[in-house]
């Protein structure tokens, strides 16, 4: 997995096997959407090995100033870059996780162990995204994740994946999304009104 | 719960009454500090005459500045019972910069004595790029000397003392760092003149400490010349300078005794604050300008004369928000140009609508610089671990933790 340090977003606040919670900054925003494949490491430090993620919910903290602020009429820039770049407002990025990378070999599959707590937590390289989703294994474990929207998620990971398989109305990006969308048919073949909804809303993404 | 509530709640509605009664009667001495205020507005040669002649019976109220034999400054005397109107709509170009500071006193009953200080400063460039520069700058207080004053532990008062001087050294450093465009506004929380009554520490301590803090608003005079508005923001002030004025305005001059100035006679209990309520009404209207006469503020002229501190006071509210009346303490050496008490009152309006009646700013400062409980353990703990490395096992007081446990 090739580590782009550019693309730290933030640091593991608390996790489980199933999934974990980033912390970050307001300033730190622009790379993480929902959707994306994040990785953390799950060792001790020494070890190269790292959970695989998806982000599936941003949450925006507020306190007691920020509500106040939100009254003002004349907010000025200064104002706004001081809350967002200067305070300890966290934001929270909730990751679920689908895989995880031992001795160099990818597995999608649940972590032995969680990420540890302040563990780096980056965006997956766009190498990394390609190789892992070369399989579709990691669908059953959105599939099966409780408390998380899972068509859109599903959806907004292989729009993302696609853009770095191939450029928009390629071949290749489209036969991507072919393989992915058949996989889905035989998973969901009991639930068409979700197949459905999920070929849809990945159909724009070609 | 061991406060007997059924034994209080025949107090409680007698003190209701006797709130009630009391605010009748500062209905009526408002009315007549109103009236004397009206009366002696547009005269303040005369009132500067007045307290003149009463320097001998130690007045220690307020004198208008700006008459012709007062503190000369620009433009003309400004009468006492006008508002003086919101300068500017906004300024789109300034630097505005707060320094606060919090402390962790020493605790007696501990076997580790120390104490700290620590300091933020938050500087705000309007119209330029780039987010506000903040910083924090923690001080640990250990050394025996530092400590213990004449065998005795250091007392918060002093500490105080030592903290409102190093957040004016800190100020001094903070202009001389971010404040390179016009304007700059330097915002401190609380009054620039220190030491009055209870706040003071130690007597024999008090002018070693006095020359200090004038030391430190030297620099941070210094840190720009010239232009630099230095100001601070009493929230709910409670003084009775301008009360002060008036007793002794309504008192013929023969009358005038230290005696008689012991007390504001009609007026007694009415703060300054209520009495602006009535004048300021527009938001972001200001008072004149004054000075407190008293030996404090006479000592800090005579170590520089633009150090004396004026005041003025100042409606905060938002537009149909009713009054709210804060007091701005300022250099004579802002109150002197127009146009930065123009600047001052403009930015302290501004600042206070984006958070209803406080400034922002001062807000952040506080924030960053507030040292919270878990902080204070976590410090506590850390000091213990390292002891303990030399051998040192500090043993909790039994005292503050049967009182924790019984209070659990």
């Amino acid at each position: 997995m090739i580590i782009d340090k550019e693309q730290t977003i933030g640091r593991v606040l608390r996790g489980s096997t199933t999934s974990f919670v980033c912390g970050t900054r307001i300033n730190k925003l622009e790379a993480p959407q929902f959707g994306a494949f994040v990785e953390a490491a799950c060792g001790n430090g020494n070890s190269q090995d790292h959970v695989i993620g998806l982000i599936h919910a941003i949450r925006i903290e507020d306190d007691p100033l920020v509500r106040q602020l939100i009254l003002a009429d004349n907010v000025t820039e200064q104002t706004l870059q001081d809350q967002r770049e200067n305070r300890m407002v966290p934001v929270e990025i909730s990751i679920l996780n689908v895989g995880y990378v031992h001795s160099n070999a990818a597995r999608q599959a649940l972590p032995p162990r969680p990420p540890l707590s302040l563990a780096e937590v980056r965006m997956c390289s766009p190498g990394a995204v390609r190789a892992f989703c070369a399989r579709f294994d990691f669908f059953r474990l959105v599939l099966s994740a409780a408390e998380v929207p899972t068509d859109e998620l599903l959806a907004a990971c292989l729009s993302l994946a696609a853009e770095h398989v191939g450029a928009s109305g390629s071949a290749e990006r489209r036969a991507f999304l072919v393989n992915a969308g058949r996989e889905l048919a035989k998973l969901m073949s009991q639930d068409l009104g979700r197949l459905e909804n999920i070929l849809k809303l990945i159909r724009a993404a070609a | 719960m061991t406060l007997d509530f059924a034994q209080l709640t025949d107090e409680i509605v007698k003190m209701a009454a006797a709130y009630s009664k009391r605010q009748l009667t500062q209905k009526e001495r408002l009315k007549l500090a109103l009236q004397w205020l009206h009366d002696w507005s547009g005269r303040e040669d005369e009132i500067h005459e007045r307290v003149q002649q009463a320097t001998s019976v130690q007045y220690r109220g307020a004198s208008p500045i700006g008459a012709p034999k007062s503190q000369p400054v620009q433009g003309p005397p400004e009468p006492v019972a006008e508002p003086v109107g919101f300068p500017y709509g906004c300024l789109n170009r300034l630097t505005v910069i707060a320094v606060d500071g919090s402390q962790i006193y020493p605790d007696p009953q501990s076997d580790i004595h120390y104490y700290l200080l620590n300091l933020s400063v938050i500087a705000m460039r309007h119209g330029l790029p780039g987010a506000p520069r903040c910083e924090t700058r923690p001080q640990l207080i250990y050394s025996e000397d530092d400590l213990y004053l004449k065998g005795q532990l250091i007392n918060n008062a002093t500490i105080n003392a030592q903290r409102t001087i190093a957040e004016r050294e800190k100020l001094a450093e903070a202009v001389k760092k971010y404040g390179d465009a016009d304007p700059v506004i330097a915002l401190a929380d609380g009054p620039l003149l220190y030491w009055e009554g209870s706040e003071a520490p130690e007597g024999q301590l008090l002018s070693q400490i006095t020359l200090d803090y004038l030391d430190a608003l030297q620099k941070v005079k210094t840190s720009r010349p010239p232009g630099l508005a230095l100001a601070g923001y009493v929230d709910k002030p409670t003084s009775t300078y301008v009360i002060r004025l008036l007793r002794l305005l309504s008192l013929e001059p023969e009358q005038v005794s230290r005696e008689a100035l012991a007390t504001n006679g009609p007026l007694e209990g009415l703060e300054d604050r209520l009495l602006f309520e009535k004048i300021l009404t527009e938001p972001g209207d200001r008072s004149a300008l004054f000075v407190q006469r008293s030996p404090t503020n006479r000592e800090y002229a005579k170590y520089d004369r633009d150090l004396e501190i004026a005041f003025f006071y100042m409606n905060t509210a938002p537009p149909n928000r009713g009054e709210y009346v804060v007091r701005i303490e300022i250099p004579v050496w802002v109150a002197r140009d127009r146009q930065l008490v123009d600047e001052a009152q403009t930015f302290i309006y501004n600042q206070c609508q984006l958070l209803g009646r406080y400034p922002y700013i001062l807000t952040r400062a506080d924030e960053l610089a507030v040292v919270r409980g878990h902080e204070k353990a976590q410090l506590d703990n850390l000091i213990e671990i390292e002891l303990r490395k030399h051998g040192f096992n500090p043993e909790p007081a039994e005292k503050p933790l049967m009182k924790t446990l019984a209070r659990h």
